[in-house]
Formats: structure tokens, sequence, C-alpha cells
């Protein structure tokens, strides 16, 4: 086994009677992609709330890189490396493509400040490597309003993987997208990992792309995990059957 | 192709530029009126301006702005009547007092933003203009007057007002076109993702703030030597609508959009005003026209129809 990325140990997390994340334990280990199912409510995206800082846990701890980062607010985790997606795209819609970008570089590499121009030229290099990489340089001075779908959803990616981070969360990256839109996806996805390095956490309900890309699959189904194992083994397990089939 | 019309576009923006400090230099030979007109407008105009950086750019709406050109006034005409400074003096105290107002109401304000914000920081507002009305040290209603006028001539001081104006919307471009400018428009499209970038939200709009009050003291400090006199009228709330009014004039999204608004305005008010007594009632025309059919303001208007 490798070396651990992150852990949560026994995390709960209840809203009024309803518990969303019950006491869950995972790992995900470097260089991993690491797939949340579940059915819809199982508490997916609340874990992933929990591991990024945007909830606090009721109890139980999150061990990012060793260190317990529990209660720890998202800018301070984007620091430590880990960086996160959203189901809805969720980036700057008055700024072009590119801005989106610098914003991001200027931030994580500490270059905040009244008097360095934002398009100063390294930054601009930096910002415009990240967009080739998810082949949206052409559409640099678009505004995201101006894009597809995909496009947008590649461009919310694309400023998680410009903090340089050791990890990305991604929550439902291919949610409404079109088959050829879900392909390009799931070459990044791929990317992410094999190329870039990043090890990746991922939420997401198209079980096809889950099976294709991950290297394990955590099921979770009311607030807890129910089973959990390599693509191949939680296909075949009668619990994970039962919960998607009925 | 796309790099020359860029280019073009540069030089055309340039040669307006010059245009129009030479244009500007040359107002004191109009005389007396149109001097203390265009000045009055300038510093309008940088207020606004400062008001912007925190409202455009950084996408918080203070009612209350002119708490600070108050703090600014205020300081410089007690630093002088009260204690016997000269200008200079008095203006970089007005300076350091506005940075310092800014940051303490600034710290509580940040804590909110859209109309608890706005609502904040009208009550700020509201509540200095009441410590001035009452507080006999401040002149109370009559406000603190007869303060000498730098240089003994309006004209000269007019160079002053131009030269501060000039360097502060030079300074404040500066600022809206560095990695901090892009933080705080990153804050004000979306602050949520912004803090997933490493931004720390209330410290950048804190930033905003306190830059913003700053340079809207300076402008009140500046005015105060303008009129050589204060009054509490100076922070009351309409003053501050007048900052935002002057905003979406000349519109919120284009650097330049208030200082056009500025001049729209002092000169609107002042024909009005000759014409007249209903002045307001045709500054208050104007207003629903331009919300109603100018939604990004008179140049911003402009610049998108030049844009195509």
């Amino acid at each position: 086994m490798g070396e651990e990325m992150l852990r949560t140990e026994n995390v709960r997390k209840h809203f009024g009677s309803v518990r969303a994340v019950d006491g869950v334990s995972i790992e995900v280990m470097k260089g991993e992609i690491v797939s949340l199912v579940g059915p819809n409510g199982a508490g997916k995206t609340t874990l992933l709330n929990l591991i990024s800082g945007l909830l606090k846990p009721d109890s139980g701890k999150v061990y990012f890189l060793g260190e317990d980062v529990t209660g720890k607010r998202p800018s301070q985790l984007v620091r430590k490396g880990m960086a996160r997606c959203f189901q809805i795209s969720n980036v700057f819609e008055n700024l072009t493509v590119l801005e989106n970008l610098l914003a991001a570089v200027h931030s994580i590499e500490g270059r905040i400040s009244p008097v360095r121009r934002y398009d100063e030229d390294d930054a601009v290099e930096r910002a415009m490597a990240v967009l080739r990489e998810f082949n949206l340089h052409e559409r640099a001075h678009l505004t995201p309003k101006e894009l597809s779908h995909g496009d947008r959803k590649l461009l919310d990616v694309a400023i998680a993987y410009a903090l340089n981070p050791k990890m990305i969360l991604l929550d439902e990256p291919t949610a409404a997208m079109s088959v050829g839109e879900k392909r390009t996806t799931v070459g990044v996805i791929k990317k992410l990992r094999d190329q870039l390095g990043v090890t990746v956490l991922l939420v997401e309900h198209d079980l096809d792309v889950v099976y294709e890309v991950s290297d394990r699959i955590i099921v979770m189904h009311q607030g807890t995990i129910l089973a959990e194992g390599r693509p191949d083994e939680v296909r075949e397990d009668p619990k994970v059957r039962e919960v998607y089939l009925g | 192709m796309g790099e020359e019309v860029k280019e073009q576009e540069v030089s055309m923006e340039t040669v307006a530029m010059i245009l129009g400090v030479i244009l500007l230099a040359l107002v004191p030979l109009a005389g007396r009126h149109m001097t203390h007109l265009v000045a009055s407008a300038l510093l309008l105009s940088l207020a606004a301006t400062s008001f912007n950086l925190l409202f455009g750019y950084t996408g918080l709406l203070s009612f209350g702005h002119a708490l600070f050109w108050g703090v600014g006034g205020y300081t410089v005409a007690v630093m002088m009547a009260r204690f016997g400074f000269g200008y200079l003096e008095s203006v970089a105290a007005a300076l350091a007092m506005s940075a310092i107002m800014g940051a303490a109401i600034g710290f509580l304000c940040v804590r909110h933003t859209r109309i608890y914000f706005a609502i904040l920081t009208l009550a700020f507002g509201q509540m200095f203009y009441g410590i001035a009305v009452k507080w006999d040290f401040l002149g109370g209603s009559d406000g603190i007057y007869g303060l000498p006028r730098p240089l003994n001539s309006l004209e000269l001081y007019y160079y002053v007002v131009l030269a501060s104006v000039l360097v502060s919307l030079y300074i404040l471009r500066v600022i809206t076109r560095s990695s901090l400018g892009l933080s705080f428009m990153a804050v004000r499209d979306n602050a949520f993702r912004a803090e997933f970038l490493g931004i720390g939200v209330r410290a950048t709009r804190l930033k905003s703030f306190i830059i913003s009050a700053t340079f809207t003291g300076l402008a009140g400090a500046l005015w105060v030597l303008l009129e050589t006199a204060i009054g509490p009228e100076s922070m009351f709330w309409t003053h501050s609508a007048e900052f935002v009014f002057v905003t979406l004039l000349g519109g919120p999204r284009v650097f330049l959009g208030p200082v056009v608004g500025g001049f729209i305005y002092a000169f609107l008010a002042d024909v009005a005003m000759s014409v007249t007594e209903f002045w307001l009632f045709v500054i208050g025309a104007v207003l629903i026209g331009i919300v109603l059919f100018f939604p990004y303001g008179v140049l911003g208007y402009l610049l998108k129809r030049l844009r195509g």
C-alpha cells in the first residue's frame, strides 16, 4: 500500500434528526482515484463538504497528509494542497477564462499585491499552460457565460488544478453532460492522476464513469459505508445491487 | 489583426486622456466660477471612484461613504482651526485618520454583505453625522468655517486639487489592474469559490474598504480647503447617495465611469440650480432615465457601443 493522502476517522454530521454522515471512516492513498457512490441522500456531498472544510463535523477527525485538519477553513486547506470542484460549475462569471485562472495562480503563489499587475507575463504563462492542459487555451478571452456546459465544468477543474493541488475533490463532474462531454471528462480525470500526479476523490452518479476510472469505490447508504473495494468487487457485491436495484 | 485593433484603441484612449488633462489644466482661464465647479467635480469624481473600488470592483454597496469624506474634511478643519497646523500636515493627518476609521468601521461591516452591509454603513454614516451636529468641538450644526485657503489663491489651489486627483486616480488604476484588484473582482463575482482559491474573503473585503475610505477621505480633505468650511451635512446620508448616483450615472464597470458621472452630475446640478429651485427633481428624473435606459451608465454604454 502507498502513502496516505487523506483519512477520515468516524466523522459524523447530523442535521436535526437527519444523520447525513454517520460515523464514516475512509482512506485515500497517494496516486489513487477513489469514487464515492450511492443513491441520492446517501451523504456523499456532505462527506465532501466535511473533508473540504465547508462543514465542521459534529465529531470525528479529518487527516490530510497525516495532519489533523478537522475544522480548518477551505482557504487554509487549499494552501495545504487540497482543491475542490463543484456539482454546479462554480466560476467567476464576469472575469474571462484567463482571469479565472490568474486569480487562482496569484492566490496560491502568494503574489497578491496592490502593485503587481495581474496580467504580468509569468503569471499569464502559468495560467495559459494550465488552460492548454484542459484544451481551453483558445477560449482564454471568453467569459464563462460564453462557454458550453462541458467547457464550464472543465474550467472549474482547471481552476482547481491551477492551485497546484496534491488532491482534487470532484463533485459529480459529469452531471448533465452529453456522451461526448463525458468521454472528455473521463479523459481529464485519468490525466489528472496519470500525467499530472494528482490524487482524486470523486463523487459520481454515472456508474460507467465510476467503473472506468476508479481504483477503489466506496459505496455510501444512509450516511454510512455500505461497501468498499475494487470496481469488480463492488460490482458483484449483493448489498450494493440491493441498494441500487431495490 | 486583433492586436492592431487593441493598439489603436489604447492609443485613442491615451490621446483622449492627454486632451482631457490639457483641458483640465486650462480651466482657470474660464473664470472663478468654472474653476470652483471643476475642482468640485474632480473631488466628487475621486470620491465616487474610491466608492466604486468597493462597489463595482468588490461588490459591496456602501450607503455611508460620506462618513469618510467627513472624516477627512473634519480632520483638516480641526487640525487647522483648533490646533493651528498647516494644510499639508492637516491633509496628511486626514489621510491617516480616514484609513484608521476605514479599518475600524470596515472591520465591523465586512462581516456582512448585500443589504445588511448597506444598512450597516448607512447606520455608521448617520451616527457620525449625529456626532458632528451635536459636538461643539466640531462646530455643531454650523460646522467649522473661515479656514485659510492654501496658497491664498483659488487658481493655484485648483492645480493642487487637479494634481492630487490625477495621482490618486492613477494609484487606484494601478490597484484595480493588480493581483489584489483581481482578488477584489473574484470576491465580488463568487466569494464562495474565492475561499476555495485560498483568498481570505473578509480580509480582501477589508483591504478594499480601507483603500476606498482613505481616498474618499482625501477627497473630503481637499474639498474643505476648496470651500474653506465644513458642516455636518457633508456626512448626511444624501451625500453618500450622491456617490452611488454618480457611479451609476457614469458606469460602475468602467474605471473612469464615476469620473464621467462626477462631471455630468456637477455640471447638471450647477445648471439645474441656476434655472430652478426644483433642481433635485431634475436630478431624480435623470437618475430614473439612466437606470431605465443606460444600465451600464453613460460611459459603460458608450464603450459598449464603440466596441460593438
